[in-house]
């Protein structure tokens, strides 16, 4: 029989409701799985085996006596170490958090429960969601299955080499400044950051409140749309999660027309640290698009180095908010440079971090009226350069570290302060033989087009087929 | 007028908070901070009823264009 943990999402819960495969074969098959790779990669803070067999056991009993079965029904997942699952440690990826324990669930979570799905534990992660390479400097680096010297992109590091790794199903991540999308991409998976407040927060670690969004990671467009379509939709315990209906965005992967949509090719910004590499890789993937019959157009992007810099004004004090009395009290339990850029905001004066909230509206107007008005969708890197290793970007606090982050999230960190939904597809390799992926854009609550626009790439090319030689 | 020094205001934020800073704070707090006041110098707001998430998210569903669904 084919390695059950060769599946797509999709797949697997049609073989486990069909009863080709039972919750437990599936489970024990991932669980196995994770066992050998973890000292590989590393994309465990914790596992929870035992819990899993037995709702794997509970899955196959509730379809043996005909319940309802939910669309994930018996699938493993296994997520980010910062949403919280009542009476289950989670570490956040910090030291500081090591032995916390929620008393609360998060909605995500209990939203893909009620779907059926499994848990596999908690992923590893950047501390505290602050930092886009997957170095951690208290649960070890995560490493890219594709090749474990190089980065996994963070901060969401364990969801995107755990789904490339084919342990997982799917991971949830969270996206502040393309925490979900760049390891997506240098992993060669799936991501999804959603529309601002389309996803309920509640019961997900905070980083910076304004800028926060929890997204689904997966194998293909069609799981990661699976995925988000159960998890979007407005929460009564996240106030600021919208009420605006969720469309089913999973059929708009089935049959994806793109025929005279119009793909926005950025004629400033993105493409600034572009190598010529990646810049080959997008060319090559808006050639799949043009033939498939959408219109590639040229759009400038207006004043995007100004909206990294007021995204910098909007997360550095919440940051700074959040963590001012872990500083205080425990400031030797953080790694250098978590510590080193959360200080920064200590002394942020409090009307400019409001004028940058004040014209955020504005802003994301005149985004949404010059770039739309051209173009569909819009289409960037995801990264501008291919994946580096983890010993060339492992600078802690030291004199680069600044730029090493401000490269790493140049193409991605614009879209959280814009609020806008982004969505990483793979789309090949790089010579060093890491994935390389675009990003599409599109305006405020349009994933459902970005994932038929994804899909309908995704459905032209091989590159999901192509998995890590582990 | 003489400005502040973003690594003096720092230090007094950090003793005043009575948080322990590593060496080096004030000097990035400076660089990032030069950035961001340039960007911030550039825009001008309207309202501070737009720094609310809930005005946000409505400015959101006003953009959304033929996209989603109420």
């Amino acid at each position: 029989m084919t390695d059950p943990t060769t599946l797509t999402l999709v797949g697997a819960a049609e073989a486990v409701r069909q009863g080709r495969l039972s919750a437990r074969e599936l489970t024990q098959a991932t669980i196995a799985k994770a066992e050998r790779l973890q000292p590989v990669l590393n994309c465990f803070i914790h596992r929870h085996p035992e819990q899993a067999l037995a709702a794997a056991d509970a899955a196959d009993a509730a379809r043996r006596r005909g319940a309802a079965l939910g669309p994930l029904h018996g699938v493993p997942l296994a997520h980010k170490d910062m949403f919280y699952r009542a009476g289950l440690v989670s570490t956040c990826g910090s030291a500081i958090r090591k032995d916390f324990l929620p008393t609360q669930t998060a909605t995500v979570l209990g939203r893909l429960d009620a779907a059926g799905a499994i848990d596999l534990g908690g992923l590893n992660m950047s501390e505290f969601a602050f930092g886009p390479t997957g170095h951690n400097a208290h649960w070890g680096d995560c490493r890219n299955p594709w090749n474990p010297d190089h980065v996994t992109g963070g901060s969401s590091s364990g969801s995107g080499s755990c789904v490339a790794a084919r342990i997982a199903f799917g991971a949830l991540g969270s996206d502040t400044g393309g925490s979900v999308r760049l390891p997506a991409g240098l992993c060669g998976v799936v991501g999804l950051k959603p529309t601002q407040t389309r996803v309920s927060r509640h019961g997900a670690m905070g980083l910076s409140f304004s800028l926060d969004a929890v997204g689904p990671l997966a194998r293909t467009v069609r799981d990661c749309a699976r995925l988000f379509t159960l998890i979007a939709g407005h929460d009564p315990e996240d106030p600021t999660s919208s009420r605006l209906a969720v469309p089913d965005c999973e059929a708009t992967t089935l049959a994806p027309q793109i025929k005279g949509l119009r793909i926005g090719v950025p004629s400033n910004y993105y493409y600034d640290l572009a190598t010529d590499e990646v810049r080959d890789l997008m060319r090559a993937s808006l050639r799949v698009f043009a033939d498939l019959g959408a219109e590639i157009v040229d759009v400038a992007v207006p004043e995007h180095e100004r909206v990294r810099e007021l995204a910098s004004a909007v997360i550095i004090p919440e940051a700074a908010t959040l963590h001012a009395a872990w500083l205080r009290e425990r400031p030797h339990d953080y790694g250098a440079q978590v510590r080193a850029r959360i200080e920064l905001g200590l002394s942020f004066p409090a009307h400019r971090y409001l004028q940058a909230l004040q014209v955020r509206s504005e802003i994301l107007r005149r985004f949404v009226q010059k770039v739309f008005s051209r173009c569909d969708v819009l289409h960037a890197p995801v990264l501008a350069f291919p994946v580096p290793t983890r010993a060339e970007t492992d600078v802690k606090d030291g004199p680069s570290f600044p730029t090493v982050l401000a490269r790493m999230t140049w193409c991605t960190s614009p879209i959280n302060y814009l609020g806008l939904p982004g969505l990483a597809v793979p789309c090949g390799f790089t010579s060093n033989g890491l994935p390389g992926a675009f990003q599409l854009v599109g305006r405020p609550f349009a994933e459902g087009d970005l994932f038929r626009v994804g899909a309908a790439y995704e459905q032209a090319g091989i590159w999901t087929e192509r998995a890590p030689a582990l | 007028m003489k400005r502040l020094n973003a690594e003096l205001v720092l230090d007094l934020v950090a003793r005043t908070l009575g948080i322990e800073l590593r060496a080096g704070s004030g000097g990035r707090a400076a660089g990032s901070g030069n950035a961001i006041e340039a960007a911030l110098d550039a825009v001008a707001g309207h309202s501070l009823f737009d720094t609310e998430p809930a005005q946000f998210e409505r400015e959101l569903r006003r953009l959304r264009g033929e996209s989603g669904d109420d």
